[in-house]
């Protein structure tokens, strides 16, 4: 049986992604440092995924149509980070005030941006990538 | 975040670092941040955006190579 080893920064950004909405019930902690983390994780998730589906296309064994449906996956995704970003610098500038439409409308934008990851995914995943 | 979305993304996080060791370092600098300012995000923002799909996935073209080929090249200059 395969060994599963989750290094720390795996625990830790499970951990951090959980964190903002523990936060937003309990009132504690820096919520705009572990929002951020979780946002500047998610990159690199999403850069591996598509670095897997690169190796199949080495391999010959993806088509045109379906690489313009994975850049196309990929530049919805770019464009729902980019809204990400833009509200959590109007959420960082807000810090030290309680401002929960910024931190709202912050919440709502990470959860659209989950959503195309999640396309994303199920594209990889029914082209060939095997994604844990 | 679904619990298979996050799921997914730790599994990510933990193949990126075996691919890739520097990955683990940028990571670092993620997580040791202190309290994130709007150029933070805008510093963020301009990473993901100057990568473009072609940087990482180079072995997969998104225009066959007969409609490349069969494309109108630049005139030939006059004279």
């Amino acid at each position: 049986m395969k060994k599963i080893i989750l290094p720390l920064g795996s625990i830790l950004l499970a951990v951090c992604l959980m964190m903002p909405a523990i936060l937003e019930m309990t009132g504690c902690g820096t919520p705009q440092k572990t929002t951020y983390t979780a946002i500047a994780a998610t990159p690199v998730t999403v850069e591996t995924a598509l670095g897997f589906y690169n190796e199949l296309a080495k391999a010959g064994k993806t088509t045109v149509a379906q690489n313009q449906k994975v850049k196309a996956a990929y530049l919805k995704y770019q464009a729902s980070f980019a809204v990400v970003c833009d509200l959590g610098a109007v959420y960082a500038a807000t810090s030290g005030t309680n401002t929960p439409a910024a931190s709202a409308a912050l919440q709502q934008a990470v959860l659209n941006m989950g959503a195309t990851i999640g396309d994303f995914q199920n594209l990889l995943t029914s082209f060939g990538v095997k994604l844990k | 975040m679904t619990p298979a979305t996050l799921a997914l993304i730790v599994g990510l996080i933990e193949e990126a670092i075996k691919v890739e060791p520097l990955i683990a370092t940028e990571l670092s600098k993620i997580f040791s941040k202190t309290n994130p300012v709007p150029a933070d995000y805008m510093a963020l923002k301009l990473r993901v955006l100057g990568i473009p799909f072609e940087a990482l996935a180079p072995d997969a073209p998104t225009v066959a190579l007969d409609a490349a080929l069969a494309a109108p090249s630049d005139p030939p200059s006059a004279g």
